[in-house]
């Protein structure tokens, strides 16, 4: 445990030892200093998940925290393990990204400190078992992030994001405080452990208490309809931020819903139906979403909103487990969907990192301006390359293996005698599957848009690849996708563990064929490389000795092709958005060509996000009018001003008097 | 191992047969001579020995793509179950590796096709991306409503139902080889969702998508979709073949069932025309409604209400 | 086989909720007629003999051959144009029958145990027909498809009576009385020749006739 600590203060000391330091060694010293502070936290981690005590501590806070218990069970290590890693993995890459803003004074300054206190709060929020240590490092954890945000903000669209990412975040946190009031009043207590009772009790008091808690961590992962930040959020943000925020900072939000399950004992079935029906419905109109942007940030934006859904739809699976008694579901479910949570974390923040490597060397985010950058660009291809096929949850990379726990669990309870259950499972199934195709669709769309065929637009400068460490952080992240993709049984041994206090031990029987079934997934995985290993080298061979031309694209004849008419992103998407017209709010502004000699001709569209037209808009509007009210308070007048101090002063004397 | 073998061979062999067959039956149709049943074998041997153009658009994704497709194809090939309900390899839940290395193919050839920046390639493999996420859903609820009656530890046993009467079997098993039927017709890129005969790019799905790749690569790409028509055919062999059969008997009733599919493609093809581009979609959803129609009468059995 | 053949019946309604051509419809409504015939067969055991006799002579030779081409000959006859015209895309059509047709399963799903003496499977296929056919009615401009989105109607109502024939077989004799009222209809339609008065049989038309 006193590693831990060291760990805390390692990551933190980095950032006020950063503060000292010339610009150009801050990143290295935030790196440095994380990369200790990880090492140290990841050594208890690891050892909670090879089987040693849970170590715990508890510290005396004054009053109103009380005593707080701080103790590393198996899932905060295993959250903590994604966090220490990932948080390393993006200071490093941070050095190369930042290099660009160096000479700005104090902004990267402040900067570099605020991530150091974002990397050292997120342990922390994994860790407390005190409802209001949790809120007080939660909210340090929203706030760091905010101000790593809005890090360019002189951009108006930046600054609109921050604040809007701001009010998300705190409307969560209400719906969080709201829901440990109530446990921390039937239960007296602000301990976790405490609340196990209350959870206990009452169906309904339960079920209430988990909406509200559902939604406030919802909101900062990003469940549909509540996740209306994250597409203004990541955008705006640096990309070694929407990197970690996508990649890490999330994964708290689905640690404190995972949390709030291993308290309540028996869930019940409305929660598990309510879970699994939500995250389903995240699932696929994320990425729905997704498909019709064209901003790349955006759309991973949205994409993350599908992988949300997906973790969902494995704690859905589980929850349905645990609700129907059906101990197959419960551990598959939940091991698809932790396995996702590091999956997510991993190629996410791949592309997001590789997104950052395209927009440092063209300063574009619009896909239709891009095109043909894997041949300046050849790392940075194979990195979003693998991070596409990966998020696609194609074999064999690491997103295949959560999902085919998660799709593996579904089946064992298809046989549940349960029509209602049944019928569910197989709706989720081929929903699953839905999302599985539109996510081929969504990454092969902005993959070949932006990496493939030929520059769209003229470029000011040759892109080319950047700097090592960038390099060396997305190199490392391509290896652990692979080790996971290809190896998957080793690591179900670390998920089934880290999923210990939801569904308990297995037995070595059952945990032996997973096991088994995993090994022959990574054997015929085995076979899929080496019969296209052969193919490829019989391909090689064969066309050694033959005549290889180059000559250029095939034109149908028309002599005078120019780059502008490849097939674009939304040309790419049209038949799928006809298709989903009817669904979704698209505003198409078109000026066909018309006759023989057409003059200029336009065609734009743009796909609006039809819950924060339909659910956010008018609530707001709502708040704003009533708001409105007010407003005459402050009017700018001092005499007015003085006048309520005066108005204070008197209502303090009569209540002084009263009282 | 015998078994095993044969449906090995017949892995390899079978392929360009099937296609040379199609092709007959459609020639013969239109009272023509029509190409020899051996014609695709020897399309494909005449590419293999050629040289390749490549663009110079293109990255090594155009290179290493046939390869891939072709890879997956072959690895859903052995995982298929085919003569006598035998797959080569199996294991559980088989079936959902089966689908998504499929789909790694399909990402492949679609990047393949998006490489040469050619916007008639890219029109292609938009097309196949759409209709390939219409495609999928279906399939899954098949599969998984299958599964409710069946055996669902491994693709052999998912076609092995265990309840319900055996004219409810004969029911659920005819709607779901109709299914994936359409499916047959999708994937191998037949009339009435795509013609593999067309000569304007603006109509072709499959064909045009490939129509920079030249040589060894072509070779292999012709291969490989006609490797796929053979896998899924086989899937609806192993639904509409009764297990328990002897496996003499049962391997011939799949080539049967092999050649008895073939006829009725080339037969559409022919009497058939292909529908118009904006049509297929709705054509694809039936897939979708058929196969909610299988699980609802899945559960109405399961539930006791077929009587 | 009786479970096969209202499996066709349902396919038949999927099929005219995508198709754009009229005489797809027909074809279907016809196939639906043959379909009833057969199922009036198969049920041979519990309808009496003078019932059954009339019922297979109904199926036959009015709905699988005298309606359809009598409807080819009104189409034929009145010069009308040959596609469906539906205000809604084919596409959604086929989605929104499909559900009505999970609907109609879910339907049949609860009647296990809450209706007895019916079957439930004929229950959930016939009501998820009879509420298609309104669907097409409601979907579809012209009034020939009115008339053909009122005999799948009326199909789905035989289906229904059908399914609980045993209990109450006047019910299917009344339903043949609906036949006769699409004749007269059609009749009417023919003779009457609204085509004299507007240029196409289209149901826009008739909202001119409020006062």
């Amino acid at each position: 445990m006193e590693y831990f600590i060291y760990g805390i203060g390692l990551i933190i000391g980095g950032g006020f030892f950063s503060l000292m330091l010339p610009e150009k060694a801050k990143g290295y010293a935030v790196s440095l200093f994380t990369g200790l502070g990880a090492a140290c936290i990841l050594s208890p981690s690891i050892n909670v998940l090879l089987g040693q005590s849970i170590p715990s501590l508890a510290v005396e806070i004054s009053y109103p925290i009380g005593t707080t218990n701080i103790s590393i069970d198996h899932l905060s290590a295993f959250f903590l393990i994604i966090i220490s890693v990932m948080s390393f993995i993006g200071t490093i890459y941070t050095i190369g990204y930042m290099k660009v803003y160096n000479g700005k004074g104090r902004t990267v300054t402040s900067h570099f400190f605020f991530l150091s206190v974002l990397i050292a709060s997120m342990p922390l929020v994994v860790v407390v078992q005190n409802a209001l240590a949790f809120l007080i490092v939660w909210e340090i954890m929203s706030l760091s992030s905010f101000f790593l945000l809005s890090f360019e903000n002189e951009k108006e669209e930046v600054y609109n994001a921050g604040i809007n990412y701001l009010i998300a975040m705190h409307i969560g946190v209400l719906f969080i405080i709201t829901g440990f009031v109530l446990l921390s009043i039937k239960s007296e207590s602000l301990d976790f452990n405490s609340f196990k009772d209350v959870l206990n009790a009452d169906k309904w008091q339960t079920n209430i208490i988990f909406l509200l808690l559902f939604i406030g961590f919802g909101t900062k992962a990003g469940f549909i309809p509540l996740h209306t930040w994250l597409p203004k959020a990541y955008p705006a943000a640096p990309s070694h931020i929407s990197g970690l925020m996508s990649g890490v900072m999330i994964n708290t939000a689905i640690y404190g819903i995972l949390r709030i399950i291993t308290l309540i004992k028996l869930p019940s079935i409305e929660i598990a139906y309510f879970v699994l029906i939500i995250s389903l419905i995240s699932g696929i109109l994320g990425v729905a979403y997704a498909i019709a942007q064209s901003d790349i940030k955006k759309l991973l934006a949205y994409s993350s909103v599908e992988n949300i859904g997906v973790i969902g739809i494995g704690i859905g699976v589980g929850l349905l487990g645990m609700a129907y008694h059906k101990p197959s579901l419960t551990v598959l479910g939940f091991s698809g969907g932790m396995l996702h949570i590091l999956n997510q974390s991993l190629f996410k923040s791949l592309l997001f990192y590789s997104t950052g490597v395209v927009y440092l060397q063209t300063h574009i985010l619009h896909m239709e301006k891009l095109g043909g950058l894997i041949r300046p660009m050849l790392f940075t291809g194979i990195c979003f390359l693998v991070g596409s096929l990966a998020i696609s949850g194609l074999p064999p990379f690491n997103g295949f293996v959560s999902e085919f726990l998660i799709y593996w669990g579904m089946l064992t309870g298809l046989k549940s005698g349960y029509v209602l259950l049944s019928v569910m499972i197989v709706l989720s199934f081929s929903g699953l599957a839905f999302i599985g195709a539109m996510a081929l669709l969504c990454f092969t769309k902005v993959f070949s848009i932006v990496f493939l065929g030929s520059p769209r637009s003229d470029l000011h400068e040759k892109p080319i690849d950047v700097h090592w460490t960038m390099k060396a952080a997305m190199g490392f992240q391509i290896l652990l996708i692979f080790a996971i993709g290809f190896l998957p049984q080793y690591i179900f041994i670390g998920i089934s563990k880290a999923a210990h206090g939801l569904f308990g031990e297995i037995s070595p029987e059952i945990f032996t064929s997973y096991f088994n079934t995993l090994c022959d997934v990574s054997r015929g995985l085995a076979v899929f490389m080496g019969i296209f290993i052969l193919l490829f080298l019989g391909r090689y061979l064969l066309l050694r000795k033959r005549r290889v031309y180059r000559y250029k694209t095939w034109d149908c004849g028309y002599q005078a092709g120019n780059t502008r008419m490849q097939y674009t992103g939304a040309s790419y998407v049209e038949p799928f958005m006809t298709l989903i017209r009817p669904i979704f709010k698209t505003k198409i502004r078109e000026n066909k060509p018309i006759g023989l000699f057409p003059s200029r001709s336009t065609y734009e569209s743009q796909t609006d996000d039809k819950f924060e037209h339909a659910v956010i808009h008018p609530i707001i509007k709502r708040i704003e009018k009533f708001l409105n009210a007010f407003t005459w308070i402050q009017s700018g007048s001092t005499q007015q001003y003085i006048l309520y101090g005066l108005i204070f002063l008197i209502l303090i004397t009569l209540w002084i008097m009263v009282v | 191992m015998i078994e095993i073998l044969i449906n090995a061979a017949l892995l390899i062999i079978l392929p360009l047969l099937f296609i040379g067959l199609i092709n007959r039956v459609k020639s013969l149709w239109g009272g023509r001579q029509g190409p020899s049943i051996m014609q695709p074998v020897r399309d494909f041997l005449k590419l293999m020995k050629k040289g390749e153009v490549i663009s110079t658009t293109s990255s090594f994704i155009f290179k290493i793509a046939p390869s891939i497709t072709f890879a997956s194809i072959i690895l859903a090939g052995l995982i298929v179950p085919m003569a006598g309900g035998r797959s080569i390899l199996s294991f559980n839940a088989d079936f959902i590796f089966f689908a998504y290395i499929l789909a790694t193919g399909k990402f492949f050839a679609i990047i393949g096709a998006m490489d040469t920046g050619s916007s008639f390639e890219g029109m292609g493999a938009s097309r196949e991306a759409v209709f390939s996420s219409l495609v999928e859903p279906a399939f899954f609820i098949v599969i998984a409503s299958i599964g409710i009656l069946g055996n669902v530890s491994t693709f052999e046993g998912l076609m092995r139902l265990s309840g319900g009467s055996g004219e409810l079997k004969m029911l659920i098993l005819m709607l779901g080889a109709g299914t994936l039927f359409i499916m047959l017709l999708v994937e191998g890129c037949r009339v009435p969702v795509d013609d593999p005969n067309t000569h304007l790019e603006l109509t072709m799905i499959h064909e045009v998508m490939v129509l920079d790749n030249s040589g060894p690569d072509m070779g292999i790409i012709m291969y490989a979709s006609a490797m796929k028509m053979i896998i899924i055919s086989s899937i609806i062999a192993n639904m509409v073949i009764p297990e328990s059969m002897a496996f003499g008997l049962s391997l011939a009733s799949y080539l049967a069932v092999l050649l008895v599919l073939a006829v009725i493609i080339g037969t559409i093809e022919a009497i058939v025309a292909r529908l118009r581009m904006s049509h297929v979609p709705q054509f694809l959803f039936y897939m979708t409604a058929i196969s909610v129609i299988i699980l609802s009468i899945i559960v109405l059995t399961v539930s006791g209400g077929m009587k | 086989m009786i479970n096969f053949i209202i499996i066709v019946f349902g396919l038949t309604m999927l099929y005219i909720s995508s198709t754009i051509r009229i005489e797809g419809y027909i074809k279907a409504l016809s196939i639906q007629g043959f379909l009833l015939f057969f199922l009036v067969l198969l049920d041979y055991d519990t309808i009496i003999l003078p019932n059954l006799i009339f019922l297979s002579f109904e199926t036959l030779a009015v709905k699988a051959i005298a309606l359809p081409l009598f409807l080819i000959y009104i189409i034929r006859k009145n010069g009308i144009f040959r596609e469906v015209e539906p205000s809604v895309t084919s596409m959604s059509s086929l989605i929104i029958t499909s559900l009505i047709f999970a609907a109609g399963f879910y339907i049949s799903y609860w009647s296990i145990d809450a209706v007895s003496n019916i079957r439930p499977f004929y229950f959930g296929i016939s009501i998820s027909t009879i509420v298609a056919g309104i669907f097409i009615i409601i979907s579809r401009k012209k009034i020939i498809t009115h008339v053909m989105g009122y005999m799948m109607l009326e199909n789905g109502n035989f289906l229904m009576a059908l399914s609980i024939v045993k209990e109450m077989p006047f019910i299917v004799a009344l339903g043949v009385l609906l036949d006769i009222f699409i004749a007269i209809y059609l009749l009417g339609l023919f003779v009457n020749k609204v085509q004299d008065e507007y240029s196409e049989i289209h149901i826009d038309t008739l909202s001119k006739l409020k006062d």
